[in-house]
């Protein structure tokens, strides 16, 4: 049995906070402050979980915490109908934030349920401390079958073999420079602060785009361009992103058409630096569009890039503040022009 | 060795006959629907060119791509096909734009038919809305012809649009209103300064004139929204399931039940309609 | 499957594996097989590399009989001259079409013969089902049957199903033959090989006088297998299928399911209310699938010149099924998603008699939020979605 979870025997922090958003979740829809309940549940796989919407209290047992939380729920939150809860990590709550000032989701439909963050993991990386040289020796070696977490590692079971990995070394790259794991806006706040994983200076996180940037024009592109390349326009990384919420994306328009779906480069690239444009000033690194890439392209290439941008331009972080107006809504008179020809 | 096959792709479905447009007339005051009269440029593409009234047609605008269009001429009329075109998307748009001289795309004839044979020996009462009457006016004029017309006993026209404005087909309205041999209702949604015809909307008008329903055959096509109502009149004024004939509309791309999107559950409208007996429909999901 | 899937086998030692592959080049066939593309897999030419066999690739291989994007054929459309329509006269062994419809390039003069190395079953037998689709009616799809007629598939069973396989539970299995050529089944430092079609046993005679092995004049890489041999790979069998049955969750009870959507109550079940709601509306599900086969069909066009083509679509998609009068019959995830599931399993069984689903798991593995066609299946079996 795979056991993403809080272990039941010991009461570790993940089975303290697993516990707090199953009470608090009974609670919420026994007082019928929410309708829906939206959680985590036990996955269909080793290292997954799924999303799980509650409407019985009853069924709030069902609901799980660990690092295999990796969906930023908040996508399902425009348009939603009746009162709703929804348990967040520090970064998915951002996203909401976002979608609460663009007024996407009014904030006294919406009980933010905020989860002190210890960082999720990222499958892509296990796979890759488990296999050898590529990905198609890593599929024919070692298919995990099932997966137990502990306090701080990962225990992996295949076929003939066991394999302890740390979490601390398969987090997702965006967890491990996260500068906000704890929730900046909440109703409730699950477990307590000391529970979160140390936050890291904003600045920690730019590391790799800077050092990409400092590439020649060639070499970028070449990166950029090959990535790109194999995107099958499945527009998983649309659908996953919270903040991709037009009921009709440009990229869907006919006319006039702005995408093609032929098998043209410029017109997946176009896609792609349409899309980050559009969620510039909004992006909160949450890696949603990563995990949700099929074919594992680098969107963090793009998004932590435009993150900084932002930052070191407007000196603006993005979903930290319900009180203000959204970056491209406001205007002061020292921001930056340069960037205008 | 292995030989290399050297084949030409033969009967390619997709790849369309060339047709040029040689007359286009203006339905509507406000020039939204066209008549299309196009001949193909090779004569010999009638050789696989049969149709029935029902059918359909992949028309091409190269360049801009295809779109499924009623074949809206009757094979009685030999020598050219009519489509009767709304402007909506991309392709319908592009045709407006095209005039007469214009090189166009066709292939098919594709989809089913209406059922003729049926229909033979009994009244036949036809009820369109807007320009749902282009699918019924390739039945009518096959009807009507000089050679089918015995085939058929009394024939029946309720055609409604919202305004005179928007009426198709005016010169064949008085064409089949002058004939004896033909009942002709047109009605408009409401009243107008020089109309002396009826007003009112199509199931109120067809409930006001009960027809007959014994030996008849009811076949409808318009607006989603009138087609609804009107079966529920014919429903009270008698007609069965299998009495009422309509004629379907969906996204449809290769029209030949590949391309997996005009499906009302497992029935394809391309291959399995467009045409469907009421009595079909009530079977069928209600995903249309 | 029965006990003659052990008869008659040839064998090879798997070191001598890239020893065969040459042997089919050499009789000019297109060898193509498993090759990596960033993190992702895919089949593709491999050229002179040496052939290894994933689990299961990240796409599957029906993209080279029904690529992604494909041209239909190519127009003037200048205005000036009467449109010239030239459709391909070829295609490409990766399914690319060729400069053959530029019109300034010189047509090919066919499509190679190619064999595709380290097909599993799964995909194997989703090409049969394609087959259904393209190649079966009175239209045929001449680019699909084209790449078909000329395609040997070589299918290597699967030792080791994965997590998310449940073929066993839709009619195929880890040594299932549907779909396949040949197929080579692994018996310790072995393969064994059988030759199943007309079209894999051409393959062997042109091939096998071109083989090079220890010595330099004689084919001694490929063996008559003997008994031994056949035990290890029965055993091999045997542990596959206990494997795959072992696991709880590929035990999908498929056919109460297709029982309970082929009812007239099926379309209009509440659990569809329920069951779609953490769909996000992506593609990866059916771009990904071996079986799901829609496109849609359009123009691109450049200055005089232009093509007609043709790429995937997915029913997920909200434009997939709009009008152009702006009227969507299929207005919400909800019914995209039923779409999905009773196209495979209640409309393609009402037309075919057999479901659109060989169980490969992908779906069940790249879907961004775990929803599980498995667990769906069993909603509709009767369990309890949870």
């Amino acid at each position: 049995m795979n056991k993403m979870t809080g272990n039941g025997t010991e009461k570790g922090t993940r089975h303290i906070i697993e516990e707090g958003i199953r009470n608090t979740a009974t609670k919420m829809l026994e007082s019928g402050e929410v309708d829906v309940f939206i959680g985590y549940e036990e996955g269909t796989l080793p290292l997954r979980t799924t999303p799980a919407f509650i409407t019985c209290p009853e069924d709030a047992t069902r609901l799980v915490w660990g690092p295999a939380c990796e969906n930023n729920l908040t996508v399902y939150l425009p348009k939603f109908q009746g009162a709703v809860g929804v348990v967040v990590k520090g970064c998915d709550v951002r996203t909401l934030t976002n979608l609460i000032l663009e007024n996407q989701i009014s904030r006294d439909k919406v009980k933010i349920v905020g989860v002190p963050c210890s960082g999720i993991i990222d499958r892509d990386r296990i796979r890759k401390v488990l296999g050898t040289e590529g990905p198609i020796e890593r599929s024919m070696e070692r298919p995990v079958r099932s997966a137990q977490v502990t306090e701080r590692s990962l225990i992996l079971e295949g076929d003939g073999f066991e394999f302890e990995i740390q979490l601390e070394d398969v987090l997702a790259p965006s967890c491990e420079t996260c500068a906000y794991p704890i929730p900046v806006v909440y109703d409730v706040l699950i477990g307590d602060e000391s529970m979160a994983r140390h936050a890291k200076d904003s600045e920690a996180g730019y590391v790799e785009v800077t050092r990409f940037a400092e590439l020649e024009r060639d070499a970028r592109f070449s990166y950029f361009s090959r990535e790109i390349e194999r995107c099958i326009q499945c527009y998983a990384c649309r659908q996953a992103c919270p903040l991709c919420y037009c009921p009709e994306c440009f990229t869907d328009r006919q006319s006039p058409k702005w995408i093609s779906r032929w098998r043209g480069l410029s017109d997946k690239i176009l896609f792609h630096l349409g899309r980050i444009l559009h969620v510039a000033g909004r992006c909160v690194d949450c890696g949603a569009c990563r995990r949700a890439c099929p074919v594992g392209i680098d969107l963090r290439l793009l998004t932590k890039n435009m993150e900084k941008v932002v930052k070191e331009s407007f000196e603006y972080e993005s979903g930290l503040d319900i009180d203000c107006l959204p970056l491209l809504a406001a205007y002061k008179r020292e921001d930056p022009d340069d960037f205008i020809l | 060795m292995v030989q290399k096959i050297a084949r030409g792709l033969t009967k390619n479905p997709y790849v369309p006959k060339l047709a040029r447009i040689t007359d286009v007339t203006q339905e509507t005051e406000a020039n939204d629907v066209k008549t299309f009269r196009v001949e193909f440029c090779d004569e010999s593409a009638w050789e696989d060119f049969h149709y029935k009234p029902g059918q359909f047609a992949e028309v091409s605008v190269f360049g801009v791509g295809e779109a499924p269009i009623s074949i809206t001429s009757a094979p009685t009329q030999k020598g050219y096909l009519e489509f009767s075109v709304k402007r909506l998307g991309q392709v319908t748009n592009a045709l407006h734009y095209a005039a007469p001289g214009s090189q166009i795309g066709i292939r098919g004839p594709y989809g089913n038919t209406f059922p003729i044979d049926d229909m033979r020996g009994k009244n036949i009462l036809f009820i369109g809305g807007g320009i749902g009457l282009a699918p019924l006016r390739s039945l009518i004029t096959y009807v009507l012809s000089p050679e089918h017309r015995d085939g058929f006993r009394d024939v029946r026209i309720i055609y409604g649009a919202r305004s005179s404005g928007d009426l198709v087909f005016k010169y064949e309205l008085d064409a089949w209103g002058r004939r004896d041999d033909v009942e002709l209702v047109v009605t408009i949604d409401h009243p107008e300064d020089g109309w002396d015809g009826r007003c009112g909307f199509v199931p109120a008008v067809l409930k006001e004139d009960a027809p007959e329903s014994e030996n008849t055959i009811a076949v409808t096509c318009g607006p989603p929204i009138m087609i609804k109502f009107v079966l529920q009149a014919l429903t009270e004024l008698g007609f069965s399931p299998d009495q009422i004939v309509t004629t379907l509309e969906m996204r449809m791309k290769c029209g030949i039940g590949m391309c997996g999107r005009c499906n009302i559950g497992s029935k394809y409208v391309c291959r399995d309609g467009p045409v469907f007996t009421f009595r079909q429909l009530l079977e069928m999901p209600r995903e249309y | 499957m029965g006990e003659d899937t052990f008869k008659g086998l040839l064998k090879i030692a798997k070191e001598d594996l890239d020893v065969l592959v040459d042997a089919f080049a050499k009789s000019s066939y297109v060898v193509l097989a498993p090759v990596a593309e960033g993190e992702a897999t895919k089949f593709g030419v491999i050229g002179g590399m040496r052939i290894k066999i994933p689990h299961l690739t990240t796409r599957p291989v029906k993209e080279l009989f029904f690529p992604q994007n494909e041209t239909l054929f190519s127009f003037d459309c200048s205005g000036k001259a009467d449109s010239t329509i030239k459709t391909p006269d070829a295609v490409t062994p990766d399914g690319v079409i060729p400069d053959a419809v530029m019109p300034d390039a010189v047509a090919t003069d066919g499509i190679s013969p190619r064999v595709i190395m380290g097909v599993r079953p799964c995909d194997a037998r989703a090409l049969v089902l394609l087959d259904y689709v393209f190649a079966s009616n009175e239209y045929k799809d001449p680019y699909y049957t084209i790449r078909r007629e000329q395609t040997v598939v070589i299918t290597f069973a699967c030792p080791r199903p994965g997590i998310a396989c449940f073929c066993a539970s839709t009619g195929g299995g880890p040594y299932d033959e549907t779909g396949s050529d040949v197929m080579f089944m692994e018996s310790d430092d072995s393969y064994l090989i059988k030759v199943i079609s007309e079209k894999g046993r051409r393959l062997f005679q042109e091939s096998l006088p071109l083989l090079k092995g220890g010595c330099s004049e004689c084919p001694c890489v490929i063996f008559e297998a003997d008994d031994t041999d056949i035990r290890a790979a029965r055993d091999a069998k045997a542990a596959s299928e206990q494997l795959l049955s072992a696991n709880c969750s590929a035990n999908v009870p498929i056919e109460a399911a297709v029982d309970t959507l082929g009812r007239s109550t099926g379309f209009s079940d509440p659990a569809w209310e329920e069951i779609y709601r953490k769909c996000l509306g992506c593609a990866v599900c059916t771009y990904l699938c071996p079986t799901c086969h829609c496109f849609d069909i359009g123009d691109e066009e450049t200055n005089d010149y232009g093509e007609r083509v043709r790429n995937w679509d997915s029913c997920m998609f909200p434009l997939f099924t709009l009008h152009a009068s702006g009227h969507n019959p299929r207005p919400s995830r909800k019914e995209r998603f039923r779409q999905r599931v009773m196209h495979k399993f209640n409309y393609f069984v009402e037309a075919n008699d057999c479901i659109a689903c060989v169980g490969c798991g992908r779906c069940v593995e790249n879907c961004p939020v775990n929803l599980d066609i498995r667990q769906v299946l069993s909603v509709f079996a009767g369990g309890v979605f949870a």
